[in-house]
């Protein structure tokens, strides 16, 4: 109870003097606002990552056609193969399945007057079961269908806005390369890009009769290997790699004309860049707290040789040297706190307006980052505000006074 | 209520010592009122510093109400002073940000228990010292007379037994400080301990008791009836 009449004493001082309470305050704001910023970021490019991840697969390497950068299907490549996707399933050890899958961007699609660009994938049944196509409504496509080169779709929720005007399409005919297909079912959106092509506006057909029937190629875009062992992934792709580069005839040295990926060896690389960052901008952080201290303890310094009469005056009413300690600490450590308030708030702003500007940005509120600011802010009140109060507390009442 | 045996206060300066008292045998009972008095330089207010507990003497036996001063620590001092004495000084020392009412109820912030009735308390004092329509000024909006006034009340907020005045109207003017003596003459007869610190016969006339010092002495003693 006595304590808090200490505190609130600290307290009434610290709201009479407001601009050097301010001016303490600033290293805090810019600090934890610094600090809270860099952790939205990190959080936010984890989850879109995990995010990422998830639709990926961690179960699942991807062999893509094209050597180099990675190419969502961008860029022709025609030396990949269903052959090449049956020795992996024959020759890798620990593989479940291997999906092979065409895209082909860019191509006519139409239906009745209107007519669009959309990316056409050619899976097979079972790749209908991956979370990138995820039925809205109707049904997939089936084994049998897939055996016969079906002339079957589903369509992408964007392309049937733009095609059918938003109305239902179910059985409707669709024009896909001026092939006729019949729609059987709606995907759900997914909104992530997909090498500059919006992959709502997809149409998803049997590979069969993608190869076959409407873009008579004998290669395809990728294969989408599923493992059995996540343990040994990276071993696994490793070996994809060799057997691949043996198979197309590429020597040491060369440039493959393929890529294979896995979700955590992307993860990884990515992971790195946002870390890197994130300790960078930390560290600034850190370094600006403690600038932000040294600068609230010089003011508090100042002005306990401004107060030095107040405080003699404290203790000849009844103020101990520790209640001197105690109300001296009290206005660092709360200006601190007020501090950390402010720069929470203000941090996360500047995050948020930064993920508007850059929606590649995501931002998510760090718990973890709020916990290191209270941590950092008590740290430093109490910190650098030891001294001051130490000082105030070892004034002699006598000479206080005079 | 008070007993000073042999107090010696000696400071240290430079390696130099300067004794300031040299043995000060000083008695003071309940409710007296006691003017100490001497030209500057002589230790009244090094005296009056080691009576109000703000100051240790070098050497000496202190007794405050039968208890051992000179044992007490830094928060049993802090309380003794918070709840046994009040202090009023030349300069006043009023906190400049805060109104009278609130500088009234300082050293309840430090007191062991806050009494319910701390506001009240501390208007009633301020319409003793004839303040009433002043509670919300801060200090600069007040005269001197005002201040020390206000700084008066703030002395007895704690309802102390023992008022401590170092050259309460050295910085006042004549009707001014006449009006302050009329104060501690009226807290002498409430029954409060008075001492006063002065280099002023028409302060310490006021006086039943009157100390004069020289060079760290007690000189002589007046007693009137």
């Amino acid at each position: 109870m006595r304590l808090l009449r200490l505190a609130a004493e600290g307290l009434t001082v610290l709201t009479r003097n407001r601009i050097r309470a301010l001016f303490m305050t600033i290293g805090t704001v810019l600090g934890i606002a610094s600090l809270t910023a860099v952790m939205a970021m990190n959080d936010g490019a984890r989850a879109q990552l995990e995010q990422h991840l998830n639709r990926f697969g961690a179960d699942k390497i991807r062999v893509h056609a094209g050597g180099g950068r990675m190419h969502h299907g961008g860029e022709r490549s025609s030396t990949l193969t269903l052959e090449d996707g049956k020795a992996v399933a024959l020759q890798v050890a620990g593989v479940e399945s291997v999906n092979a899958l065409l895209f082909i961007p860019e191509t006519d699609v139409r239906h009745e007057g209107s007519s669009s660009k959309a990316i056409v994938i050619g899976t097979s049944p079972e790749g209908l079961d991956s979370p990138m196509n995820e039925l809205d409504s109707g049904r997939g496509f089936d084994r049998t269908e897939a055996d016969e080169m079906a002339r079957v779709c589903l369509v992408g929720p964007a392309l049937q806005d733009k095609i059918f005007g938003g109305a239902d399409p179910m059985g409707e005919r669709l024009m896909v390369n001026q092939v006729a297909f019949t729609v059987i079912g709606i995907l759900k959106p997914q909104g992530m890009g997909f090498g500059g092509m919006n992959i709502d506006e997809r149409v998803v057909i049997p590979i069969s009769t993608a190869m076959r029937r409407v873009f008579r190629v004998e290669y395809v875009s990728a294969l989408e290997i599923a493992s059995n062992d996540r343990e040994r992934i990276e071993q696994q792709a490793e070996e994809i790699r060799k057997l691949l580069a043996e198979r197309h005839h590429i020597n040491a040295g060369e440039e493959e004309d393929f890529h294979v990926m896995t979700a955590s060896g992307m993860a990884e690389f990515r992971l790195a860049a946002v870390n890197k960052l994130s300790l960078l901008v930390g560290s600034l952080a850190l370094l600006c707290m403690l600038v932000g201290g040294a600068v609230m303890m010089n003011i508090l310094l100042v002005s306990v040789g401004e107060r030095t009469r107040e405080i003699g005056l404290r203790r000849s009413v009844g103020a101990s040297r520790n209640d001197i300690f105690v109300q001296f600490l009290t206005e660092s450590v709360v200006v601190n706190l007020v501090g950390m308030v402010a720069g929470i708030v203000l941090g996360f702003g500047v995050a948020l307006v930064l993920s508007t500007v850059l929606p590649e940005m995501p931002v998510v509120f760090s718990l973890k980052g709020a916990g290191m600011a209270v941590g950092f802010s008590v740290l430093v009140g109490l910190g650098f505000g030891t001294l001051p109060a130490r000082r105030a507390a070892r004034l002699s009442p006598v000479e206080a006074l005079r | 209520m008070i007993r000073l045996k042999r107090i010696e206060k000696t400071f240290r300066n430079g390696g130099v010592d300067t004794p300031v008292l040299k043995g000060i045998d000083f008695s003071l009972d309940e409710g007296e009122f006691v003017a100490l008095m001497g030209t500057s330089g002589t230790g009244k207010s090094t005296l009056m510093n080691i009576l109000g507990c703000l100051d240790r003497a070098t050497a000496g036996q202190y007794e405050f109400d039968g208890r051992d001063v000179v044992a007490l620590d830094d928060v049993e001092l802090s309380r003794l002073r918070n709840e046994k004495i009040g202090f009023v000084f030349q300069q006043f020392h009023l906190l400049p940000r805060s109104s009278a009412l609130t500088n009234v109820m300082l050293p309840l912030v430090y007191a062991s228990q806050y009494p319910a009735d701390a506001r009240e308390r501390a208007e009633q004092l301020l319409a003793m010292v004839g303040l009433k329509d002043r509670m919300g000024y801060l200090p600069g909006q007040l005269s001197g007379g005002q201040q020390q006034r206000v700084a008066i009340a703030r002395a007895l907020i704690n309802r102390p037994r023992l008022i401590l005045a170092d050259e309460p109207t050295g910085n006042l003017d004549r009707q001014s400080a006449l009006d302050i003596l009329d104060l501690f003459s009226d807290l002498h007869r409430q029954g409060h301990a008075v001492v006063i610190v002065t280099h002023d016969q028409e302060v310490a006339a006021r006086a039943r008791r009157v100390l004069h010092m020289v060079d760290g002495r007690f000189e002589r003693e007046e007693v009137r009836p």
